[in-house]
C-alpha cells in the first residue's frame, strides 16, 4: 500500500527566495549533504555518540540521557533507590535506608559488603548513628514511625519503635547525644525525643510545607527544618515553641548544614542549585551561593544534600543529576573538585573524622537491566584523595556529564531548520509532539527492519502499528533513544520539563506515606517551570490537547485559552481517534500554533479489564489516531514548516527491550527531516527539547536540555543536494478490528485490580498484556524490562 | 525579508514577552477571509475617525463560535466592544461566547479529580491530623476555590454582557452554536437568539453562578490527601454510602473550618449564591411569559413556545446525538403546576418563616434542573447508575417522581436560609471522637435493628449502613445517657439515628413530626432538635428505602 502522497512543490515564495539566492541568510554557507553529515560522526564523535546506554565495562555505564557513570571508591550492592546514609561513629559500618522499602541495610565500609539486612524500620530517608555506636535511630515516612536500632552480638537489632502522628523525613541527635529530633514531613511536627527511655519530650509546629530536614543550632536555642514546598528555613524556639523566623530561600531547600564556627547554617536548594547562607544570630540570608556553574544560571543540577568536613573548612554538595559530589572551600565558596559517584546521589554521609564519604545513590546504574528492582549502590570513598586524584576526578566527573553537548561540532554540516545557532533563520514554525503511553523500542519496533530491533520482544508490531512504522518508514526513526523516566507520573514530567525534579523522584517509589498532588504542586514542577511556562513566558504560541501535567488551577486560569477544552485529560475511555478528530477539527480552522503537545494515551490499554477494548485493539486505536494527525498535517498549509515528533511517556512493561529497559521510540516526520533515515545517535527527551528549542528559537529551561545533543543529523540541510522533500503521509486505517474484553475472557480476573482513572495505578498490566499477546510464552530472559 | 516571509523566520533568539495570539496559524484564516479589520488603524482607534462598523468583528465572532472556538470567539467580540462598547451583537456575542467556553471549561474541570494523585498512608495514617496553618493540605485547599473561583468567573463575565442586552427587542442569528462535552457536541443552538433566549441563558448562567458560590465560598481546609486516598480506595471497591459517609466526616473532623464559610468572603459569596439562586427562578419564568409574543417562535429561533395539553413546551434547537451525531428539535414541557410551584418558591425565598414542602420546593428545583439536563442526555456524562432511565422525562415528571418516592415529612424554609448563610458543615452528622473518623465507632449512629446488631453496634448487613430487608425493627431510645439522649419517636426505621451538627441545617430543615397521622400538613411543620431531625428524615426517606435495601 503507498503511504506516500505525490511530493509537493515548494511554495512559490520558497522557489522565489531559493532561485534569489536567498536562503535565509544563508547563502554563503557550505553545501554540505548526507555524506559529510556521515562524516561528522566518523572518530571521536560517533564513538561518543552512538554508544547505547549501558554498561561500558567494570564499574563504568552510560544512562538513558547519554551521561556517563564512573563511580569511584569502594561500591556496596543495595536494593532500590537508598536514600538515607548514615556511618557509625568510627565509620565502619554505613547505615542505609530506602525510599519505598521497608528495610535498612548495614554495610561493612572497609569491604564494601553488606553485612546485615533489617526489615520493618520503615523508609524514607532519615537515619542517624548514636554516638557511642551503640543504636541507630531511623524513621518510617510510610509507617509513621521512629525506629530505635542496637547492636547485639554483632547484629543489629530492632530494639524499639513508636508510631508518630505523622511522616518523619529526618532525624538527627544533639551534639551531646542526648536528644533524638524528629520531622514530620507531612504535618511539620517535630518531636524530642529521649534516646535511652525512648519517650517523647516535646512537640513543636514548625511552619512551611514539606519539611525535609532538621537541624539544631550551635547553642540548641533553636530548631532548624527546611521547607521543600514552601521555599523557606523556618527556625523554632525551644524554649517557646514560637516559629521565630520563616526565612524564603531558594527553590526546594533540602539539605541543612550548621557551621558553628561562623555562626550559619547553609540550605541547599535543590530546584535552584544554589545554597542560602543564613546568619544564625539574625535569621536571615546573608548571601546566596550560584551552584550552577553555567554563566546563565540554568538550574538542573539538583543540588540536594550538604555535609560539612570536620574541621568545617570544606562542604560536601551532592548533585542528583550530576552523578557527582563537589568539594568546596567554606571560605570562598571555590569548587575545589569533585567525586564522581554513580546514578543519582542523594544521600551524603562524612565520618567524624572526615576519612570517609559514604553515597547512596538512588538509582545506581540506571536501570540496565530493570527500571525497578535494581540493585543500587552506595558509594564509599576514603578522604582525602591526592591534588592529583581530585583533579583527575574533576576531570572525570564534568567530562561525564558534558559529553551528550560535544556529539556535534563545527565540523558537521549545519541544518538549516537546526542551526547550531539560535540566531540563525527559522524554517520550521510548528513543532507537533504526539506523547503517547509506556512502550519500549522492541515493544512496537522489534520487527522494523531498518533499526536495531528484536522481533522475539515486539508485542505490537506492524499489524497493530501500521501507521507508526510507515511513519518511521518514510521519514526518521530513532534506534537509539530513551525515556529518562521510570513510570508516566514521572514520564510525563520529562515530557514537558525535560527534567524530573528531585523531590519527585525521590516520593515517586511510592512509598505510601509520600504524600503529593504530582503536577499539581509548584514543588513538584522542577523550577517550577514547564514547556508550556516556558513558551508562555517567551512568547511563543502553543496549545495543549490532553496534558495534565503542570495545570494547578491558577494555570487553567491563565492557560485556559492555550487549552483544548474539548480534549480530555487522560482518559481511556475515549478513544484516540476522537480526540486526534478534534485536533484535526482545529487543524482544519486554521489552528496551529508554534508548539503544540498531544497526549495519546490509549496504548496504555486496560489489559484484559472487561468492558474495555482489547490491548490490541487499544494500540491499534492510538496507532491510527497518530497516523491521521500526522496524515492531517501533512495536508494542511502548514505542513512546509511542521516537524513532528512521536514519542513514549515512559518504557514501562510489555516484555521489554533487548538494549536497554529506557530504551523506546521517537519517530520524527515533516519535510526537513531526512527521508527514509534512521538516527542511532544517542538521544532522549532532553534531546528532544533541545531540538524543539532550536527549532523554534528558544533558550534551553534548565541544564538537562541545555546540555543535551541536538538531534541534528536527523534533519537536511536545506542545500540543493539535500533539500526538503515536502511529501506527505497517508494514514493507514486500523487493521485490527475492535473488540471489547468480556468476562471470561483470558486473563480478566487479574486485569480487574486495574484502576485506569489515572496512570500507574494498574500493577501488573505489562505482564497481562504479554500474555494476552503472546500466551504462555515468556518474555527471553535478556529482555530488560519493567512490568507495571 | 523575503525569507522572513516565506519562514516566518525571526531576526534573533526568542526574548521575554507573553504570546498575544492564542490561534497560532488561525491568523491565515482571517487573512484568506480578507477579514483585515482587527489590524486597521481605524479599527485600533488610533484615528479620530468616527468608530467603525464593527461588522467584521462580529462577523468574525460568529464564525469562530459556529466553529465551536469560544475563546477565538470571545477575542473577537471584545475586541468589537473595544470599538464600539454598547453595541448589543457584540455584547450578545461575548456573552455567549464566555458562556460556552466556560461550559467546556466546566465539563473538562470535572475530569480532572482523576489526575489528583495523592499517594498516601494505605493503613488509613492521620499523617496530617492536627497539622499547622500550612501544609500541602491547604495548597489544596486553596485549589480546590481556585478551581470553583475560575469557573464562576466565567459565568459572571457571560452573565454581565447577557444583562446589558435583556432588555427591549433582540436578534442575533448564527448558523449553531455547537457546545461540547469533551470531544463531542451535545448540543448546537441554532437560528435566532431573541430576548426570551437572554432570559434562558441568564437563566442557567444563574443557577451554575449559584452552584460555583455556594462551593466558592466554602472553606476546604482538611485533611484532603487522606480523604482523596480513601476516595481512591472506595473506588476501586465499589461506591456506598458508608464510604461516602466516612470520607464527609473524616475531612470535617480533620479540621473544623472543613465546610464552613471562608473568613474570607464566604458570607459574601454565599449571599451572592442565594441572590442567583432567585434570579434563576425568576430568569426563568420571566423567559418563558416572553417567549409568548408571537414573533419570538418559530422554525428560524433558537427556542419557541410550543403547547401540549395547555402545558408550554419550548423546543430547543437543536440536541445532538452523541454517538451518531444527528441533531433533532428538543421539547421540553413545563407543565402548569410545576410553573406555579416554581412562583410560588420565589415568593417563598423572601419570606423567612414560610416552610415549603419537600414535594414544594426542592423536588420542584431538582426535578426542573434534572428534567431539563435529561432532555439534553445529560445523564451519560455522569457517572452514577441510576434505577430509571430518566432520559425521555420531561421536568414536571421528574418533579412528579421525586414527590412520589420522597414523603413530605421535612419542608425547608429559605428565607430563613437565605438570611443566615452556613457552610455545608451544617447538613452533615455529628462525630463520636475528633480523630481518625474511618472507623464506624466514631459516629454517632445506633440502629433499631437490635437482631442483626453486630458487637460494634452496627447492622450486620448492606455494608453496614442500612437494616437488611429481613431485619424486625424495634422503636427504641437512643444514646441513653449521653447529652444527646433521645426518647424513641414511635417510628420504626431501618436508617441510622445520628446526632446532626446542626439539626436545622443551618436553619432551612422543618419538620413535620405529625407526619404519618396527617399525611403532611404545612401548618405542623416545625423547627427541629435532633430527635425530632431523625425522625422527619426518616419518614422523609422512607419509601425510597425499599431500594437501597
Amino acid at each position: 500500500m503507498p503511504m506516500l502522497s505525490s511530493p509537493r512543490k515548494p511554495g512559490l515564495l520558497v522557489l522565489l527566495a531559493l532561485l534569489l539566492g536567498l536562503g535565509c541568510g544563508r547563502d554563503d554557507e557550505p553545501v554540505t549533504n548526507i555524506s559529510s553529515l556521515e562524516s561528522c560522526l566518523e572518530g571521536v564523535q560517533k564513538e561518543m555518540a552512538l554508544l547505547p546506554a549501558g554498561s561500558l565495562g567494570e564499574n563504568e555505564a552510560l544512562i538513558a540521557m547519554g551521561r556517563r557513570l564512573s563511580p569511584v571508591g569502594r561500591l556496596a550492592v543495595v536494593p532500590y533507590f537508598p536514600l538515607g546514609v548514615a556511618l557509625s561513629p568510627d565509620g565502619e559500618y554505613a547505615y542505609v535506608v530506602h525510599s519505598g522499602r521497608d528495610q535498612m541495610e548495614v554495610i561493612d565500609t572497609a569491604s564494601g559488603n553488606v553485612i546485615q539486612n533489617v526489615p520493618g524500620v520503615g523508609g524514607f530517608r532519615g537515619v542517624v548513628a548514636g554516638h557511642d555506636g551503640e543504636f541507630v535511630y531511623s524513621v518510617g515516612a510510610a509507617a509513621g514511625t521512629v525506629s530505635r536500632l542496637k547492636w547485639n552480638k554483632g547484629k543489629l537489632h530492632l530494639d524499639q519503635q513508636m508510631k508518630l502522628q505523622g511522616a518523619p523525613t529526618d532525624v538527627i541527635l544533639s551534639p551531646d547525644g542526648g536528644t533524638l529530633i524528629v520531622v514530620s514531613g507531612a504535618n511539620s511536627k517535630v518531636w524530642e525525643m529521649a534516646p535511652r527511655s525512648f519517650s517523647v519530650l516535646n512537640e513543636y509546629v514548625t511552619r512551611g510545607v514539606y519539611p525535609y530536614t532538621v537541624a539544631l543550632t550551635p547553642d540548641e536555642r533553636h530548631l532548624i527544618t527546611s521547607h521543600v514546598g514552601s521555599d523557606t528555613v523556618s527556625f523554632v524556639s525551644r524554649a517557646t515553641g514560637e516559629v521565630v523566623a520563616a526565612v524564603p530561600v531558594g527553590l526546594n531547600p533540602m539539605g541543612l548544614a550548621v557551621d558553628a564556627k561562623r555562626n550559619l547554617v547553609y540550605a541547599v536548594n535543590s530546584d535552584s542549585d544554589t545554597v542560602s547562607v543564613l546568619s544564625l544570630s539574625k535569621f536571615a540570608v546573608v548571601k546566596t551561593i550560584d551552584l550552577t556553574h553555567n554563566p546563565d544560571g540554568l538550574a538542573g543540577g539538583s543540588a540536594n544534600e550538604i555535609v560539612l568536613s570536620p574541621d568545617l573548612e570544606s562542604a560536601y554538595v551532592s548533585f542528583a543529576d550530576l552523578n557527582r559530589v563537589d568539594i568546596y572551600a567554606l571560605a570562598d565558596w571555590s569548587r575545589s573538585g569533585s567525586i564522581p559517584t554513580a546514578y543519582y546521589p542523594t544521600g551524603i554521609a562524612l565520618a567524624g573524622d572526615g576519612s570517609l564519604l559514604a553515597v547512596a545513590n538512588s538509582k545506581g546504574w540506571g536501570g540496565v537491566q530493570k527500571l525497578h528492582h535494581e540493585l543500587c549502590v552506595v558509594s564509599l570513598v576514603d578522604l582525602p584523595p591526592s591534588a592529583e586524584t581530585l583533579a583527575e576526578w574533576t576531570k572525570v566527573a564534568d567530562e561525564n556529564v558534558e559529553r551528550t553537548g560535544k556529539f556535534w561540532d563545527e565540523t558537521c554540516p549545519d541544518p538549516v531548520p537546526l542551526p547550531l545557532d539560535q540566531d540563525e533563520d527559522q524554517v520550521v514554525e510548528h513543532v507537533v509532539l504526539i506523547v503517547r503511553e509506556n512502550k519500549t523500542y522492541d515493544t512496537l519496533m522489534g520487527d522494523f527492519e531498518r533499526g536495531n530491533g528484536d522481533p522475539a520482544l515486539v508485542v505490537f508490531g506492524e499489524e497493530y502499528t501500521p501507521n507508526l512504522h510507515e511513519i518511521a518508514r518514510a521519514f526518521v526513526n530513532m534506534d537509539n533513544y530513551y525515556v529518562d523516566s521510570q513510570e508516566s507520573l514521572q514520564g510525563h514530567t520529562w515530557t514537558t520539563q525535560a527534567d524530573c525534579n528531585d523531590f519527585f523522584e525521590k516520593l515517586y517509589p511510592k512509598d505510601p506515606a509520600q504524600i503529593i498532588f504530582f503536577s499539581y504542586d509548584p514543588s513538584s514542577v522542577a523550577g517550577e517551570k514547564t514547556i508550556f511556562d516556558h513558551c508562555f513566558e517567551l512568547g511563543v504560541t502553543f496549545r495543549n490537547y490532553g496534558e495534565f501535567e503542570g495545570f494547578s488551577s491558577e494555570m487553567m486560569g491563565l492557560y485556559k485559552d492555550f487549552i483544548n477544552q474539548k480534549f480530555p485529560f487522560y482518559n481511556l475511555a475515549i478513544k484516540d481517534v476522537w480526540k486526534a478528530e478534534e485536533f484535526i477539527r482545529e487543524l482544519e480552522l486554521g489552528i496551529l500554533p508554534e508548539f503544540v503537545y498531544i497526549a495519546l494515551p490509549n496504548d496504555h490499554t486496560a489489559g484484559g479489564k472487561p468492558g474495555f477494548p482489547s490491548p490490541a485493539s487499544m494500540v491499534a486505536d492510538n496507532d491510527e489516531a497518530t497516523g491521521m494527525i500526522v496524515d492531517a498535517l501533512s495536508r494542511s498549509p502548514f505542513w512546509d514548516s511542521t516537524t513532528v515528533f512521536i514519542i513514549e511517556d515512559d518504557p514501562q512493561g510489555y516484555g521489554g527491550d533487548h538494549v536497554h529497559s529506557h530504551r523506546s521510540i521517537c519517530v520524527a516526520a515533516g519535510p526537513w527531516v531526512r527521508r527514509e533515515y534512521t538516527s542511532s545517535v544517542h538521544y532522549s527527551i532532553p534531546a528532544l527539547y533541545k531540538t524543539i528549542e532550536l527549532l523554534l528559537r528558544m533558550p534551553p529551561m534548565r541544564k538537562n536540555d541545555a546540555l543535551a545533543p541536538p538531534m541534528y543529523d536527523i534533519f537536511v540541510t536545506g542545500d540543493e543536494d539535500d533539500p526538503p522533500d515536502y511529501s506527505g503521509f497517508e494514514f493507514i486505517p486500523r487493521l485490527v478490528p475492535e473488540t471489547i474484553n468480556k468476562v471470561g475472557d483470558y486473563m480478566w480476573e487479574e486485569s480487574m485490580k486495574f484502576n485506569l482513572s489515572r496512570p500507574d495505578a494498574s500493577p501488573g498490566l505489562g505482564y497481562v498484556v504479554w500474555r494476552i499477546m503472546k500466551g504462555d510464552e515468556e518474555p527471553p530472559p535478556y529482555a530488560k524490562w519493567k512490568d507495571r | 525579508m523575503v525569507c522572513c516571509l516565506v519562514a516566518a523566520c525571526s531576526d534573533s533568539a526568542r526574548g521575554p514577552g507573553e504570546p498575544t495570539d492564542i490561534r497560532g496559524g488561525a491568523d491565515l484564516v482571517a487573512d484568506m477571509r480578507g477579514d483585515d479589520q482587527v489590524n486597521h488603524p481605524e479599527a485600533r482607534g488610533e484615528t479620530d475617525a468616527p468608530p467603525p462598523d464593527v461588522g467584521g468583528l462580529i462577523e468574525e465572532g460568529k464564525y469562530w463560535l459556529a466553529n465551536a472556538e469560544p475563546a477565538l470567539a470571545r477575542q473577537s467580540f471584545l475586541a468589537a466592544l473595544e470599538l464600539a462598547p454598547d453595541n448589543r451583537d457584540a455584547l450578545f456575542g461575548a456573552g455567549l461566547s464566555e458562556y460556552v467556553r466556560s461550559l467546556e471549561l466546566f465539563g473538562m474541570i470535572m475530569t480532572m479529580p482523576t489526575q489528583f494523585v495523592g499517594y498516601v498512608g494505605g493503613d488509613g495514617n492521620s499523617f496530617w491530623a492536627g497539622g499547622p496553618p500550612e501544609s500541602e493540605n491547604d495548597f489544596l485547599a486553596e485549589q480546590l476555590s481556585g478551581l470553583f473561583v475560575q469557573l464562576r468567573a466565567g459565568f459572571a463575565e457571560a452573565d454581565g454582557y447577557f444583562e446589558q442586552v435583556a432588555h427591549d427587542e433582540f436578534s442575533w442569528y448564527i448558523e449553531q452554536v455547537p457546545i461540547y462535552v469533551l470531544t463531542r457536541p451535545v448540543i448546537s443552538f441554532r437560528g435566532e437568539f431573541d430576548l426570551a433566549d437572554v432570559y434562558f441563558l441568564r437563566s442557567s448562567t444563574a443557577f451554575l453562578l449559584w452552584f460555583t458560590e455556594v462551593l466558592a465560598a466554602q472553606d476546604f481546609h482538611a485533611d484532603m490527601l487522606t480523604a482523596f486516598y480513601l476516595a481512591e480506595e472506595m473506588q476501586s471497591q465499589g461506591i456506598e454510602v458508608w464510604g461516602i459517609l466516612a470520607i464527609v466526616s473524616k475531612l470535617m473532623a480533620s479540621d473544623s473550618r472543613f465546610f464552613t464559610l471562608r473568613e474570607d468572603g464566604g458570607v459574601e459569596m454565599f449571599n451572592e449564591g442565594s441572590a442567583h439562586m432567585r434570579a434563576c427562578g425568576e430568569l426563568f419564568l420571566l423567559g418563558l411569559s416572553t417567549l409568548e409574543e408571537p414573533e419570538l417562535s418559530g422554525e428560524g429561533h433558537v427556542t419557541s413556545l410550543d403547547y401540549h395539553q395547555g402545558n408550554p413546551v419550548i423546543v430547543v434547537r437543536n440536541r445532538v446525538d452523541f454517538d451518531s451525531g444527528e441533531e433533532s428539535a428538543l421539547e421540553i414541557e413545563f407543565a402548569g403546576e410545576l410553573i406555579s410551584a416554581q412562583q410560588s418558591l420565589l415568593e417563598a425565598m423572601e419570606s423567612p418563616g414560610e416552610v415549603v414542602p419537600f414535594s414544594a420546593g426542592p423536588a420542584v428545583q431538582l426535578g426542573t434542573v434534572f428534567g431539563v439536563l435529561s432532555r439534553f442526555g445529560m445523564w451519560r456524562f455522569i457517572p452514577v447508575e441510576l434505577p430509571l432511565d430518566f432520559s425521555d422525562l420531561q421536568p414536571a415528571e421528574v418533579t412528579g417522581l421525586l414527590g412520589v418516592f420522597f414523603g413530605d415529612s421535612i419542608g425547608f424554609d429559605y428565607g430563613s436560609f437565605f438570611q443566615n448563610p452556613t457552610g455545608l458543615r451544617a447538613f452533615f452528622p455529628h462525630l463520636n471522637k475528633e480523630a481518625d473518623a474511618t472507623e464506624p465507632e466514631d459516629f454517632w449512629m445506633e440502629w433499631e435493628c437490635p437482631g442483626e446488631t453486630a458487637e460494634t453496634g452496627f447492622p450486620l448487613k448492606a455494608q453496614g449502613f442500612l437494616c437488611s430487608s429481613a431485619a424486625e425493627l424495634e422503636d427504641l431510645d437512643h444514646f441513653v445517657g449521653t447529652e444527646y439522649e433521645m426518647a424513641a419517636d414511635g417510628f420504626a426505621s431501618p436508617l441510622p439515628y445520628m446526632v446532626w451538627e446542626d439539626p436545622a441545617w443551618g436553619g432551612i430543615l422543618a419538620v413535620d413530626e405529625l407526619y404519618q397521622a396527617n399525611g403532611g400538613d404545612p401548618a405542623s411543620f416545625a423547627v427541629p432538635d435532633l430527635w425530632s431531625a431523625n425522625l422527619g428524615v426518616h419518614m422523609w426517606l422512607e419509601p425510597v428505602l425499599g431500594l437501597l435495601r
